[in-house]
């Protein structure tokens, strides 16, 4: 037969392995993903706690300089605090009265970003509106953007312009007419899971072992010193030994509760932010609004969507059961309705909330946080040598942090490498691509090539090869089928992720593939995505089951805190959908009619 | 007396029926589709477990599933705002059920009388549930079911053969057999032998994409069903599979692309040629042939009954008093924006929940559109005005009140307003509209829809005498 | 125009470093230079559109900007393709495509709009008539087309 076990050696030993069993996590042999049948131990140089975007940015620049990394991350890449992030690689204008030099580097660093992943960003024009009771005069917002633009150069930034109020209402005539006048200014926008994963994923390329789902749950020590960790697959439940030289504590939001394994304390200051994710683009510009403490937010274009955010409130709950609120919710369409009268008319089709890891800072409101990070080596302050931890900073800054961080390490490990991650493009950013000749290479709609393009860059052909054969296929050439057709996405995507990519749950497609975060939230496309990942990972019927269940709760989750007009009607779909999904199976597992929503990285128990 | 219907789904179009056969006038204005064109091929009555959300029903002391007809007793039993305690009395014992059952059964002779012509028929009963496989390998108990996917009960087969189409979305064949064995494990019934055959179809039959709606439209062409019958025939004579089961005790199980129209004589075709019972799997989001099937199925009765149909969106109701005298359409067949008024003695409003626009949100909270009438939800409480984010809960999983809540109607089928009074007195309801229920939970949206459709028609039959009198 | 200047003393008194007062200090002063010459009349939305030209962000449009908010009431149902394929319509373009090109604005609308538009449709607006939600499908396509007219065939940045 005809299916993807016949390109794939280590997916035939998986089927074999998973007949009527539970599978054993779904490593390909081949591809990028390194096959560890999982062993008791795993030998490395050095083990990165967390895969957000400074664990993965790490990973990748060890990896680059020829260090053995291993890296581990609890739930999916990403999936802690980077994904729900506003997603921008902007240049600290806010940092220019402090000290520009930290603007400068974050423009510089923005351009290297901009060449190592073109794929992956795109440009977002900034409108400013001031208005007449705004405590900044125009003339003050205009000298500080033309301070900004002597930095826009470095990463290919375009220059302010400054509208009058009837400029402003002709480039943008949604804009509150109580407006004085308006800037325009030049940032550049991410894909910030996307991010995350290829950043993973180059360091898995070059060497690095990459898992995820699988959380540290405690450090070997001996006598005092840190010298690796005991880790456990949150998927089959398997544990298992990494011993290290050096553990880099990256794991964001949950990096004390890393630290305190080694009885460490580091102290921070988490803070939630929430944004709403609007079913479309609202506009082409990010336009500032001000909340109603006098706070600054935006409701600015992302990939296909806009987003309205962000907020920050310190946060004392439970990382792993994050909510958001009515009141953020209000909180945010309140300010935005100041620059955008009509916002509510918009949209909103799910929320984001995420904890940022801000270092500690007793007695300032959250905003006036530093946005600092630290790389502390517990050796040196805290007597327990094999241990680093990495806190604070931004999106934005995480490539130098990576390089300040994989500095000390290397200079601990007495590797003399330089760091090269400013100039090696990550996978897909080496070439621009032709679009138009991939969509009539593969059959492939033009609006799906797109897509593809701006998730895997230049691999794209490489990722619709993985087209599913269907069993007996006839014409040589399979031609990807569209799974999500709000995005869209293809199944080729979906089984490449599976196959060379180490994606594990159907949670992740989320997150990954921004799988059924659109019109429909899953409600048209969760099934089949869960038929094609199961064909390629080797899932049983329960785990399919469990997978669909788990990730239309998800969507559930992230869809109902701002449910209002038109999204209501998509909600009634995917809860039609959802149940016409149960059967006996899932019947039975989810009738239990609990009142938690499940974690997004939940074991789960066999039938 | 002019009557009108508002809204074209499976409650406003079997009133309009129901009203048309008993020689009433009847004009049918539909704003578009809903709910039911969204509906996948099964009709149920009865909800599938009177204590949880979404169990499938099972007895407790025996090993075999609940019979329709102990469902419904069961739900008439226990819950106590779900309309057809509303159609049928609360009392305990034989009488509610008796008058349900009785109810149930003509309705769906009547819907079958209706939809034959297009080649649509009502098939199931009280007396035991058909188990259907969706098309990603759930199993689903359904009372009724309509042709295309009715011929598929997998009880009473020993072989069930999935076919297999190259470059189909939405539909995987291998993870399909994998669920239905699951789902078959789980229920504890014996286990039909499940497997994968392909379906060889010609290069071009499935378009770039895969679209099932695509090769749906494909075999209702006579080239496309010849193909179609071909590939079946060319399965059946296929010796590499081996001996196998015949006649009844096999079911070839197709993906849901049995086209939009004339499905029983495609089946007949297809059985022929494959030797086999022949079924169509039942559909899942994003829309299946299925409810297009119904839906079309119906406007095509709807004409033959000669019940007038305007494609027009109701603006608003005038009112006298208790008496409500005309509808303000706005045409969708003229594109300009022009007003027109329509007269009516007697309304029925069956325009459904939030996918049909009977209800829908704005700055005042969760409304129903047309004239504000109070919503409830299971628990009676009132809902209208509150905002949607605080009726639905942050978890999928248990009731949630802002897709159980609807308006509350008199056992006449008038929406009573906050006093539990009549609102007016020629203003009827049926259909999802109707709250005290969950559609998607409870598995009776259609149920529901066709009796409250066929129940308001007899009480406008009997206003109509009443006033002749 | 002094107003303009306000909250300078408070923005000011924030300056964190020695580097960052000169800056300011510089730019404070040029500024004022250019804002005593700045001639009248320059037109920047047409400087801004040309920074943002390749880009592909055009000025908005009243009528295309109402439609938009009309093709965010999609549920992706599926029933315009549904329906499309009933009565023959397409065969190469999927309603729910046009529906969702409409969502993107600039950056990939300039590069998606002209084939999406340019696909083969009968424009019978079957699509249309079967939309729960009403989205004016045909007049959105339209729209598309228009745009598409303007667009160029552009390779990737």
């Amino acid at each position: 037969m005809n299916s993807p076990s016949a390109s794939c050696p280590g997916k035939a030993k998986a089927d074999a392995a998973c007949e009527g069993t539970r599978p054993s996590g779904g490593v390909c042999a081949t591809g990028r993903w390194r096959d560890t049948p999982v062993r008791r131990t795993l030998t490395t140089q050095v083990l990165v706690v967390g895969g957000g975007i400074n664990g993965a940015g790490i990973a990748r620049d060890l990896a680059l300089r020829g260090v053995r990394v291993a890296l581990v991350e609890k739930g999916e890449l990403g999936g802690g605090t980077s994904w729900a992030s506003s997603g921008m690689i902007h240049g600290g204008l806010r940092y220019l009265q402090k000290d520009p030099q930290v603007t400068l580097h974050s423009c510089v660093d923005s351009g290297n970003i901009q060449r190592i992943a073109p794929h992956l960003i795109f440009r977002i024009p900034f409108l400013m509106p001031v208005f007449r009771d705004d405590p900044i005069g125009p003339e003050l917002v205009e000298i500080a953007l033309e301070m900004y633009d002597r930095f826009q150069p470095f990463k290919r930034g375009k220059p302010h312009t400054r509208l009058s109020r009837e400029q402003a209402l002709r480039l943008e005539p949604a804009l509150s007419p109580q407006l004085e006048c308006a800037f325009t200014l030049d940032e550049w926008g991410v894909d910030a899971a996307r991010l995350c994963a290829a950043n993973a994923l180059d360091a898995a390329d070059r060497g690095a072992q990459v898992r995820t789902h699988t959380e540290v749950i405690s450090l070997l020590r001996d006598a005092g010193r840190v010298r690796g960790a005991r880790v456990r697959d949150g998927i089959t439940g398997e544990e298992w030994e990494i011993e290290a030289e050096l553990v880099m504590n990256a794991a964001g939001p949950w990096l004390p509760k890393v630290a305190r394994l080694a009885g460490l304390e580091v102290k921070l200051r988490p803070g939630k932010g929430v944004h709403l994710v609007f079913e479309r683009r609202v506009s082409d510009l990010a336009i500032y609004a001000t909340g109603i403490d006098g706070r600054d937010m935006f409701t600015f274009p992302h990939e296909q969507n806009s987003m309205a955010g962000t907020t920050d409130d310190d946060f004392y709950g439970d990382l792993d059961r994050m909510e958001t609120t009515e009141d953020e919710v209000a909180y945010v369409l309140q300010a935005m309705e100041r620059s955008i009268p009509s916002i509510r008319r918009h949209r909103v089709c799910h929320v984001t909330a995420g904890v940022r890891p801000t270092l500690f800072g007793f007695g300032r409101y959250e905003d006036e946080l530093s946005r600092d990070y630290q790389v502390i080596d517990h050796g040196a302050r805290d007597g327990v040598p094999g241990l680093f931890t990495i806190a604070g900073g931004k999106l934005a800054a995480y490539r130098l942090m990576a390089e300040d961080a994989t500095d000390r390490l290397c200079a601990r490990l007495g590797v003399r490498e330089l760091c090269r991650t400013a100039q090696t493009p990550l996978p897909g950013g080496e070439a621009p691509l032709d679009v138009a000749a991939l969509s009539r290479r593969f059959r492939v709609g033009w609006p799906a090539a797109l897509r593809l393009f701006f998730r895997h860059g230049a691999h794209a052909p490489r990722v619709l090869e993985q087209s599913v054969p269907t069993p007996f296929a006839e014409p040589a050439t399979p031609v990807p089928r569209i799974v999500c057709a709000c995005e869209p996405v293809t199944d080729a995507e979906l089984v490449h992720a599976a196959l060379r990519e180490g994606l594990r749950t159907l949670t992740d497609c989320s997150l990954r593939l921004r799988l059924g975060i659109g019109a429909c939230q899953g409600a048209s496309c969760a099934a089949a995505a869960a038929s094609v990942l199961a064909e390629a990972l080797g899932w049983s019927a329960e785990q399919t089951a469990h997978e669909l269940a788990t990730f239309l709760a998800e969507r559930w989750r992230v869809a109902t805190p701002a449910l209002a007009g038109a999204q209501i009607a998509a909600l009634e779909l995917h809860r039609a959908a959802d149940v016409g999904a149960r059967g006996f199976t899932r019947g039975d597992r989810a009738g239990r009619g609990s009142e938690d929503s499940p974690r997004r990285s939940a074991s789960w128990e066999t039938a | 007396m002019r009557v009108v219907v508002i809204g074209s789904g499976l409650a406003g179009a079997a009133a309009a029926l129901e009203l048309a056969s008993r020689e009433m006038k009847v004009t049918l204005v539909s704003a578009g589709v809903g709910a039911t064109a969204l509906s996948f091929g099964s009709l149920d009555v009865a909800v599938p477990s009177p204590e949880g959300s979404g169990l499938p029903l099972r007895d407790a002391t025996a090993t075999r599933l609940l019979a329709p007809r102990e469902r419904l007793a069961a739900c008439l039993r226990t819950r106590l705002r779900h309309p057809y305690a509303t159609l049928f009395g609360r009392s305990g014992g034989g009488a509610a059920e008796s008058a349900a059952t009785d109810a149930v059964k003509s309705a769906a002779a009547s819907l079958d009388r209706w939809l034959a012509p297009s080649g649509l028929r009502v098939e199931g009963g009280l007396d035991a549930a058909r188990l259907l496989a969706n098309v990603h390998g759930a199993v689903r108990a359904c009372d009724f079911a309509f042709t295309g996917p009715a011929e598929g009960d997998l009880q009473g087969a020993a072989e069930v053969e999935i076919a297999a189409v190259t470059g189909l979305a939405q539909h995987d064949a291998r993870p399909l057999a994998r669920a239905l064995a699951a789902e078959f494990a789980a229920i504890g019934l014996p286990r039909p032998s499940f497997r994968v055959v392909p379906l060889p179809l010609p290069a071009g039959f499935v378009v770039d994409g895969g679209s099932p709606a695509r090769v749906a439209a494909r075999t209702d062409t006579e080239e496309g069903l010849r193909a179609l019958v071909a590939a079946v025939a060319a399965r059946h004579r296929d010796e590499t599979l081996g001996r196998r089961a015949e006649g009844e005790r096999r079911l070839l199980l197709l993906p849901p692309i049995l086209g939009f129209s004339g499905v029983l004589a495609k089946l007949t075709r297809l059985r022929e040629a494959a030797g086999c019972r022949v079924a169509e799997c039942l559909g899942a989001p994003p829309a299946s042939p299925a409810g297009l099937r119904l839906a079309g199925a119906l406007a095509a009765a709807l004409s033959r009954e000669s019940v007038v149909v305007r494609h027009a969106r109701v603006r608003t109701l005038e009112r006298t008093g208790r008496q409500l005298r005309a509808l303000r359409l706005q045409s969708r067949e003229a594109s300009s924006n022009t007003e027109e008024r329509l007269e009516a003695e007697v309304i029925l409003l069956a325009c459904g929940r939030f996918l049909g626009g009977g209800l829908s949100e704005h700055e005042g909270g969760v409304h129903e559109t047309l004239l504000d009438l109070p919503l409830y939800d299971e628990a009676g409480v009132r809902v209208d005005g509150s905002a949607a984010s605080r009726l639905v809960r942050a978890s999928p999983e248990g009731p949630q009140r802002l897709f159980s809540s609807g308006v509350r109607t008199d056992s006449r089928l008038r929406p009573l307003g906050a006093d539990g009074e009549p609102l007016f007195e020629n203003l009827f309801v049926a259909g999802d509209l109707i709250g005290g229920f969950d559609p998607s939970t409870q598995r009776t949206g259609l149920g529901v829809a066709l009796l409250t459709g066929l129940r308001a028609a007899s009480e406008i039959a009997r206003l109509a005498e009443q006033e002749s009198a | 125009m002094i107003r303009g200047y306000r909250g300078f003393l408070r923005e000011f008194s924030r300056t964190g470093s020695a580097r960052a007062f000169w800056l300011q200090v510089r730019t404070g002063a040029a500024h004022i230079l250019r804002t005593a010459q700045r001639s009248r009349g320059r037109d920047a939305v047409a400087l801004f559109l040309e920074n943002y030209r390749e880009d592909g962000v055009r000025l908005p449009d009243a009528a295309r900007d109402a439609l938009r908010l009309e093709a965010q009431r999609c549920t992706a149902c599926g029933l315009c393709t549904a329906e499309c394929a009933r009565v023959g319509g397409a065969p190469r373009l999927d309603p729910m495509d046009v529906v969702a090109a409409a969502s993107r604005l600039a950056i990939d609308i300039v590069r998606l709009a002209l084939p999406v538009a340019d696909a083969a449709c009968l424009g019978c607006a079957a699509c249309e008539a079967v939309c729960p939600a009403h989205i004016p499908i045909a007049r959105v396509k339209a729209d598309l087309g228009s745009l598409g007219a303007m667009a160029q065939p552009a390779g990737i940045r």
